[in-house]
């Protein structure tokens, strides 16, 4: 069941709960997709992503994609399409001070834009709360066109906001290398953070991580480590360790078949890893932060 | 909507929390970026009921103080107020502590509506 929200300035918003779904589309206009409590996996431009309750995926326009879900449980899932109008007065009321603004109010200054990486993203901090407070409304069959465009624009700007955070990490911990070099550096590291969150519950081989990213396996793991100050495998980790949470918290499966689920060899290894990281044991942390099970 | 922080400006910041921790008891739980580049000092009473957030420097606002009330959802909340005809003095903007909108009322007391938002969380 899907229901879709078209709004007079054109922008779009869809919102399903479908436990199997294959359609593919030509994404039209700027898109982000979220899913709430499950996994759908997206095929475009020969990859495979897959998006979990910890991440969302940005797509350009014009991207021709198929998605599907296929899960135990019904998921719900949210995504939003920027018409480009919206996404133009967002640049220009951003990136544009007061002062041009008056000057050349259709104009934009070339060296400032909206850059849109086509890939997955954590999904937590502000945009968690606007998109959740933006899924809430359309639930409720709001027709509030003014406070549904203001999460709108809110999205934007809190997607804006990681992008310019991420770029600002990267120049810092990347001075070394020269501009062109740094941006291709940082469009393959994006690459291999994709593949570990589509792949986290899968036995991740180092030289496939490397291969993905058009890196070798040292390259890879040094520049990793530089950009984003921990390797690979340490990020792997914080991908399961989060994603243990949110099944702990969501679900009644046994320890056992969550340590399965997100990839670990060993429930030992993943209670140590739990206990070191988040200080409580995997019991204690369900018993204090259960919610109720997806229907 | 509920009263969260009454703020107070101060010139000295470590004689006023000295005042609360010392005399009135009152617990320090942190520090809050309410506004870009001012970040407030928090105090809690024992019983968790009365919060106060000490401001170093009255930079933005005359010098008066100002009501920081708590809101679920700040967006919508500057939407329904805005329709009651509440004058807002800014749009709603993220920062560290979590959304924030300003309004005034007709004697010009100033009111801060936040939304707190526990960013690190998953």
């Amino acid at each position: 069941m899907e229901y879709c929200l078209e709004l007079n300035n054109g922008n779009k918003i869809c919102v399903s709960k479908t436990a199997y779904k294959e359609r593919s589309f030509i994404n039209r206009d700027l898109s982000f997709h979220f899913a709430f409590n499950g996994c759908e996996n997206f095929f475009f431009k020969k990859r495979t992503l897959a998006i979990f309750p910890d991440s969302f995926l940005t797509l350009s326009s014009g991207t021709v994609c198929a998605v599907d879900v296929n899960s135990p449980y019904p998921v719900q899932l949210m995504s939003v399409y920027f018409s480009k109008e919206f996404v133009a007065d967002f640049k220009r009321s951003l990136l544009v001070n007061a002062s041009k603004m008056l000057d050349n109010p259709a104009g934009l200054d070339p060296s400032e834009d909206l850059v849109i990486n086509e890939t997955i993203h954590p999904f937590i901090g502000d945009m968690k709360y606007n998109i959740g407070h933006l899924n809430d409304l359309v639930n409720s069959n709001s027709q509030d066109e003014l406070l549904i465009s203001e999460h709108l624009y809110h999205a934007l700007l809190n997607y804006h906001s990681l992008y310019k955070k991420e770029i600002f990490q990267i120049e810092k911990n990347l001075s070394f290398l020269q501009k062109g070099t740094r941006e291709e550096i940082y469009r393959r590291l994006n690459l291999a953070r994709e593949y570990i969150y589509s792949n986290y519950n899968q036995s991740i081989n180092l030289k496939d991580l490397a291969s993905y990213s058009c890196m070798s396996v040292t390259h890879l793991i040094r520049t990793f480590k530089q950009a984003y100050d921990m390797t690979p495998h340490q990020f792997l980790m914080q991908i399961r360790l989060n994603r243990s949470r949110l099944l702990l918290r969501s679900t009644n499966y046994p320890i056992n078949e969550v340590v399965n689920l997100i990839g670990f060899d060993s429930t030992s290894t993943f209670i140590k890893l739990f206990r070191q990281r988040y200080d409580t044991t995997p019991l204690k942390y369900r018993r204090s932060n259960s919610i109720s099970v997806p229907a | 909507m509920v009263i969260k922080y009454v703020t107070l400006l101060t010139e000295n910041i470590a004689e006023e929390s000295t005042f609360f921790t010392s005399v009135l008891a009152f617990t320090p739980v942190g520090e809050m970026e309410l506004w870009p580049g001012v970040s407030c000092r928090l105090f809690s009473s024992a019983d968790q009921n009365t919060h106060f957030a000490i401001i170093p420097k009255p930079k933005n606002f005359d010098g008066k103080n100002v009501i920081i009330l708590n809101t679920e959802n700040c967006m919508q909340a500057f939407n329904d107020m805005q329709a009651t005809g509440v004058e807002f003095v800014s749009d709603p903007y993220e920062t560290a502590a979590g959304v924030i909108v300003e309004f005034k009322d007709k004697a010009g007391n100033h009111f801060v509506l936040l939304e707190e938002r526990a960013l690190e969380e998953l």
